[in-house]
């Protein structure tokens, strides 16, 4: 059984498999390089037209007979690079709908129903930039793909959709994780109208409080007034976790009825809470909210002595004063905080309250 | 004594002894071609995703995670301006820099103040490890992002734990002061955030920078180096990073994230009190209790390898030096085996107790032993004639052309790929050194960590102060530095 | 394209282009320029108009960015736009370009690219803000243009901060409006 046969004929064909998979390397090493060669040389030559049609607004007709004149996979790579590195969203809407039925781009889209994930991506990512409202069925498929990658990249080619498919991508928002998240807002606010409407209807307090968080996280990031009066009358909710979201989304909101909301939440049971309304407070430069953040600077949690001293410090004027003079008082924690950011250039405020 | 050494009972002890070890070598070379192939569609993804324009457009979004990025540093006088400069210009929109100066005996701390117009600031910042007593906090006039803390001489697991306290960001980068990160491997490492994964650390390409042109911090060629122990090592961590890791993200997670260069969620870090100042990996240590962690609290994250961020360290080029340190990446090995004895073979672990730590064991840990038996059974009782000829070929062949083949894989893969060797010359060098590592190499590393065995069961736990020797990283290049045994 | 590769160096369209001028190009050709070269020989042996039909001096437009089919398109914006322009393909290079230039004549209007080797754009900013503070008109090109990025970039002294991609008619129209705000700015600040 363990003989010295048998080791060697299984060493032998083990042998011989990896041989063949460095030869296949081989090649496709050789097939990539060629590959590559062409995409640049595409590249380079689409580059004048795509400079006249953008500085002189010519019409991109020669782009588009350009492209039709390259092999599929050269004129994708081209089209994908040049879009990502110098076409505005405006300018890609202008493109899209003479790109649209053009030959090689309905071979690359066809491969949007491939078993093969890499064509799949190809063909979300070129709807995401030639995607039009009739290929809404195709992207709504991609961004319940299997592959991460096909999803994240269907999320832009959503955008170029009008809207049409947002309470499809709303639905699959809370399930993410939070980059992906913050993904999908960015994309959303491409077509504030449809997004702002789908939004407000969803901040109802009859949503379980982890879609909830969801939602005002949105809001946030679309800053629309109405839908953040929406959120703002969430503040009292029992979740804390909902509490915490809707003080991070109220520093999106510069009016003065926010200023009360947030100093009751400033006096909030849980920290986070107490903290994400110092640093909404601080945003909206509630000169106001100098004497509660004063008093804040002496919260027993870390965090909220950290934010209400750079709310402090941001606000400036008389609550830089406050500052000051807590940064002489007698709490030892309270002192060491205010000392710090007194003491911090007007540059690091900045980036240590933005970021 | 010849009438027995050539008696049927030594002679078919030697020789089921020796094919034990010859099926060993087998199965273990089986196991890497496994990771090969469990790799490469893999690193076919990730070479399609990190292409520009792709990485362009989905990560110019606000959606990445907030890193801080944690150096230790000691006794960097001479290079710390650089790589500091070049930590602070890195291609990311959120992050921080907590340089942690470790007592250090030369001018490290007066360079930073002179370089960076440094200014005392009070020591406003949550404590929840404990460490070596701070001196200061400094934070800079002119790098809104730079904060310098200087400290009393602990360590480099306890100048970790110190910026891990300073930190304020949910992630935190972990690195050494001499590695060269590119600018834009930080994007590339937030790649799983984008791909809705649920993480807790991610770990990059550790690159060999010996002769590289490296310009204000940055590498504008990379060359390999035509010193032969140098360039070996180039070819090994391109073996180990390439496949080696790529491999096991498919395996139920890496065990390794290299100590220069991991992104870790910062959380979980504190939850298991850090980094372990006892420890000479404190790396793979880490790695290992992070593990068990997460699955003794049934927490679902993940510990993944992204193979084309690319950090750059300076490997060692005297065999003393480069002996200290395979010695002390085998004894930390050894070490954290037996304090984590109870992950072995447990269900309760995942693959991290059923896949992992087997392999650990038997393909790194014990690999030494078994190829310096075999090598001097299969030498000596050839020359005795108590074995035939075709036992030394198999042996050969089992032993070190297998490992060629998959360095030469390796290599290949890296053409395909990410193709950072430009020059045919470095191509070349690379296939020449995969050649000769067979001859001289793999012995000698056989020979060090065999003597960390030797110092391990002498007690010699000099894990105490572990003072860093200024060549980077304290990873265990691991799974093919044993590879194709 | 000569034409275009003449426009290159320097503020070439002035009609008495000064010694300080001259210098001030040399240096910062010198400094890292992607190119150098003889004047643009429209003004040599030009007499020049009378004192009371001078035109106000061209404020001097740099462009820094490491992109290369950035600055291809850029500079045949520029071109099309007859706005002549330094290039600049490195961190340090412009940086110290820019803290040598006089502090006499118009500030320059500097459109800078965040992403660039060697020292980052962000820290050139915070470098110009300590060293020399309100002395040029400073745009910042980024990738990121979310509004932390945004505001710190604008509270750091940044004049504007434009997402890339951007359009780019209206870079140049907002180019053609800053130089024009450059050149009724009284020297050495703005």
């Amino acid at each position: 059984m363990l003989s010295l046969d048998v080791l060697s004929v299984a060493m032998a064909l083990e042998g011989v498999l990896i041989a063949i998979a460095l030869g296949g390397l081989v090649l496709l090493r050789m097939w990539l390089v060629a590959r590559a060669h062409r995409v640049e040389a595409g590249v380079a030559a689409l580059e004048p037209q795509l400079h006249h049609w953008l500085v002189e607004d010519t019409p991109p007709d020669a782009i588009v007979r350009a492209l039709r004149a390259l092999p599929t996979y050269v004129a994708f790579r081209s089209v994908a690079r040049l879009a990502t590195g110098y076409l505005t969203f405006e300018r890609q809407q202008r493109l899209a709908p003479l790109l649209r039925h053009e030959t090689w781009v309905r071979e690359v889209l066809n491969g949007g129903e491939s078993l093969l994930w890499w064509r799949r991506f190809d063909a979300a990512r070129l709807l995401s930039i030639v995607g039009g409202p009739d290929d809404a069925p195709l992207v709504a498929s991609l961004l319940s793909d299997t592959s991460p990658a096909v999803r994240l990249v269907a999320i832009d080619a959503a955008a170029r959709l009008g809207g049409a498919l947002v309470d499809f991508e709303l639905a699959t928002l809370p399930s993410r994780q939070d980059a992906v998240q913050q993904y999908q807002y960015a994309a959303l606010g491409r077509h504030p109208a449809a997004v702002v409407a789908a939004v407000e209807a969803r901040l109802t307090p009859l949503e379980t409080p982890q879609r909830l968080t969801t939602w005002i996280d949105a809001a946030a990031a679309l800053a629309h007034p109405s839908v953040l009066w929406r959120v703002r009358d969430m503040a009292l909710h029992p979740d804390p976790n909902v509490r915490l979201h809707v003080a991070r989304a109220l520093r999106r909101q510069p009016e003065p009825e926010t200023v009360p909301v947030l100093l009751r939440l400033l006096q909030d049971d849980d920290w986070r809470v107490r903290a994400q309304a110092a640093r909404a407070l601080g945003a909206l430069r509630a000169t106001s909210a100098a004497l509660p953040l004063a008093r804040a600077v002496r919260d027993r949690a870390w965090w909220v002595r950290y934010r209400a001293a750079l709310a402090l410090a941001q606000i400036g004027g008389s609550a830089r004063g406050e500052l000051l003079l807590v940064a002489r008082g007698d709490d030892l924690l309270a002192r060491d905080m205010a000392k710090l950011v007194a003491g911090l250039s007007s540059a690091a405020v900045v980036e240590m309250s933005e970021v | 004594m010849a009438d027995f050494l050539h008696g049927p009972w030594f002679v078919d002890l030697v020789r089921t002894a020796d094919l034990a070890i010859l099926w060993y070598m087998l199965l273990v070379n089986s196991f890497f071609a496994l990771l090969l192939v469990l790799a490469a569609p893999q690193l076919f993804a990730h070479w399609r995703f990190g292409s520009e324009d792709v990485l362009a457009r989905s990560l110019t979004s606000s959606a990445v995670p907030r890193v801080s990025i944690l150096v230790p540093a000691y006794n960097e006088a001479v290079t710390i301006v650089d790589s500091l400069r070049a930590l602070l210009t890195l291609q990311y929109p959120y992050f921080e820099v907590i340089l942690v100066n470790d007592g250090s005996k030369d001018e490290t701390m007066q360079v930073l103040v002179d370089a960076y117009d440094l200014y005392e600031v009070p020591p406003a910042v949550m404590r929840r490890l404990r460490t070596e007593r701070v001196k200061a906090y400094y934070r800079s006039r002119t790098w809104t992002k730079l904060l310098v803390v200087d400290k009393h001489n602990g360590g480099k697991a306890d100048s970790l734990n110190v910026a891990l306290d300073a930190a304020r960001f949910p992630y935190v980068l972990a690195c050494d002061a001499d590695t060269l990160i590119e600018p834009d491997a930080l994007l590339r490492l937030a790649r799983p955030f984008l791909f809705d994964q649920k993480i807790a650390a991610v770990g990059g390409t550790i690159r060999v920078v010996n002769s590289c042109t490296v310009q204000e911090g940055r590498v504008t060629e990379a060359r390999v180096d035509h010193r032969w122990l140098s360039g070996i090592q180039t070819v090994e961590y391109l073996r180990a990073f390439l496949f080696g890791r790529l491999g096991w993200n498919l395996l139920g997670g890496n065990l390794i994230i290299s100590g220069a260069f991991g992104l870790f969620r910062r959380d979980y870090l504190t939850e298991i009190l850090g980094y372990a100042t006892s420890t000479v990996t404190e790396d793979f240590e880490l790695i290992v209790r992070l593990q068990r962690h997460l699955r003794e609290q049934d927490i679902a994250a993940k510990v993944v390898f992204i193979p084309d961020p690319v950090a750059w360290t300076e490997v060692p080029t005297s065999v003393a030096v480069f002996g200290r340190q395979r010695e002390r990446w085998h004894r930390g090995l050894i070490a954290t085996m037996v304090a984590h004895r109870q992950v072995l073979f447990n269900p309760k672990y995942g693959a991290t107790g059923l896949i992992a730590m087997p392999y650990f064991l038997f393909a790194e840990l014990l690999a030494p032993v078994v190829e310096a038996t075999g090598l001097v059974i299969t030498v000596l009782c050839t020359m005795a004639g108590i074995l035939s000829v075709r036992f030394a070929v198999a042996f050969f062949i089992a032993a070190y052309l297998f490992g060629t083949l998959l360095s030469l894989a390796a290599i290949l893969m890296e053409e395909v790929s990410f193709h950072r060797y430009r020059r045919p010359a470095d191509t070349a060098r690379l296939l020449w050194f995969a050649f000769i590592e067979p001859f001289g190499f793999r012995q000698i590393t056989v020979w060090f960590r065999l003597k960390a065995f030797y110092k391990f069961l002498k007690g010699d736990h000099s894990w105490g102060r572990m003072r860093r020797e200024g060549f980077g990283a304290t990873t265990p290049a691991s799974t093919s530095a044993s590879a194709g045994l | 394209m000569p034409r275009l590769h003449a426009r290159l160096l320097g503020p070439a369209t002035l009609r008495r282009p000064t010694r300080r001028r001259a210098a001030r190009s040399a240096r910062a050709g010198a400094a890292g320029a992607v190119v150098a070269g003889p004047q643009d020989p429209t003004t040599k042996g030009d007499p020049g108009p009378s004192p009371d039909e001078r035109p106000l001096p061209q404020p001097p437009l740099v462009v820094a960015t490491a992109d290369p089919s950035l600055m291809r398109m850029l500079a045949f914006a520029l071109d099309q736009h007859h706005l002549p322009f330094v290039p600049f393909t490195s961190g340090s290079a412009v940086l110290d370009a820019l803290l040598s230039m006089p502090k006499t004549g118009p500030p320059a209007v500097v459109l800078l690219d965040v992403d660039l080797p060697g020292v980052d754009g962000h820290a050139i900013l915070e470098r110009l803000g300590v060293e020399r503070p309100d002395s040029y008109l400073l745009v910042v090109l980024s990738s990121h243009a979310d509004e932390s990025t945004q505001v710190r970039s604008l509270l750091a002294g940044a004049l504007d901060h434009l997402a890339k991609p951007f359009n780019v008619r209206v870079l140049m129209a907002k180019l053609r409006r800053w130089t024009a705000i450059a050149r009724r700015c009284e020297a050495p600040r703005c």
